[in-house]
């Protein structure tokens, strides 16, 4: 009688448990959050001159017999295709961007199928399957885990290439968004860990576990869904 | 882009589609992303790129919304403060590139 009527006393007028509704205003409130950090990103991006960074990847066209280059090109050397040799002669080189697409699809594709083991879960925990429920939050989290590795390695490989978030301005609006999505996974992964883990106590997650993987899982897809913009906006879009 | 209108609180909780059709839907999410790739990488579409682009992004942004976060199935009032808020957001985008941005016209023609 107590669990009905405290059951009952979650819900507003609207008929809306007001957990969920919080829920969905703190997502509107994120978007406007990744809607301003997605603008800084293209404001700047659309400053600042190519290639963004002082150092940039190049590769001669082999063409006729002609020599074939591959290396580091500082920047101030580079005008379009053509790279000035110290010696005042040039070369065409073709360039490579500085952002790995291919890489990034992969982790993309990570927490796609991230999304698709988050919400077997939150199906598991409404129709009382508990071990489908706990072993789809733990693939959950794993791919989570995955999606970070590869955004740390992103991370790291364009520190290497002279992109930092102090490099210039695309460079801080770009670590700025990014990091702050690598945040809010990190924040997923522990919020979901914490549910996996209050699972295997003795009274698991109580009565309402259902309502709990479910928001979890919204929070999550939510995640996704800013990646999904932040894939097209950043990597796919041509600079 | 909700189904049911005003629900009774206790039906909220198991709606939705089988886990079949969410592994399916999770497939056809992956291929959009795979041609994305292609448009992005492999194919030259011209001045076409950047509208394909965000029609396929948008079609994967609503299946997971819709879908996967329920809003389908959930009651106006949900729908409306996200997609106000999106909405709102995009807005917002839009007013800063219109003040920062010194030419507009080389977002849409992906200059």
């Amino acid at each position: 009688m107590a669990t009905a009527e405290h059951h009952v006393g979650h819900h507003s007028v609207t008929g809306i448990d007001n957990r969920k509704l919080l829920m969905w205003i703190f997502l509107g409130s994120e978007c406007l959050f990744f809607g301003a950090l997605i603008s800084t990103y293209l404001i700047f991006k659309a400053d600042i001159p190519a290639p963004p960074i002082s150092f940039i990847e190049a590769h001669t066209h082999v063409e006729n017999g002609h020599e074939v280059v591959t290396g580091w090109f500082p920047v101030d050397r580079v005008i379009d295709d053509v790279y000035i040799n110290e010696d005042g002669t040039f070369r065409e080189v073709e360039f490579a961007g500085v952002l790995d697409i291919p890489i990034t699809s992969q982790s993309t594709f990570v927490l796609l199928m991230s999304s698709v083991t988050m919400v077997l879960a939150v199906y598991g925990a409404q129709h009382g399957r508990l071990l489908s429920m706990k072993v789809w939050l733990l693939a959950t989290i794993l791919l989570g885990l995955i999606f970070l590795g590869y955004q740390v390695y992103e991370f790291r490989l364009f520190g290497s290439e002279g992109l930092t978030l102090e490099t210039n301005q695309f460079g801080a609006s770009f670590f700025v968004l990014t990091g702050f999505h690598g945040t809010h996974v990190f924040v997923g992964v522990l919020i979901l860990a914490s549910l996996l883990l209050a699972s295997f106590r003795r009274s698991g997650l109580g009565p309402e576990a259902g309502f709990h993987v479910e928001t979890a899982g919204l929070y999550w897809h939510f995640v996704d869904i800013v990646w999904i913009v932040i894939f097209t906006i950043i990597y796919l879009i041509p600079a | 882009m909700s189904h049911g209108g005003s629900h009774a609180p206790h039906a909220q909780e198991q709606h939705g589609l089988t886990p079949r059709q969410y592994i399916g839907l999770g497939l056809a999410l992956t291929v959009i992303t795979i041609v994305e790739l292609g448009a992005s990488l492999w194919v030259d579409l011209g001045d076409l790129l950047i509208p394909v682009l965000i029609v396929l992004s948008a079609v994967k942004f609503i299946a997971v919304v819709a879908f996967f976060m329920h809003l389908y199935y959930e009651p106006q009032l949900l729908t409306r403060v996200f997609v106000g808020s999106f909405v709102l957001a995009t807005g917002v985008l839009i007013a800063l590139l219109a003040l920062f941005w010194t030419d507009i016209t080389d977002l849409l023609n992906g200059v």
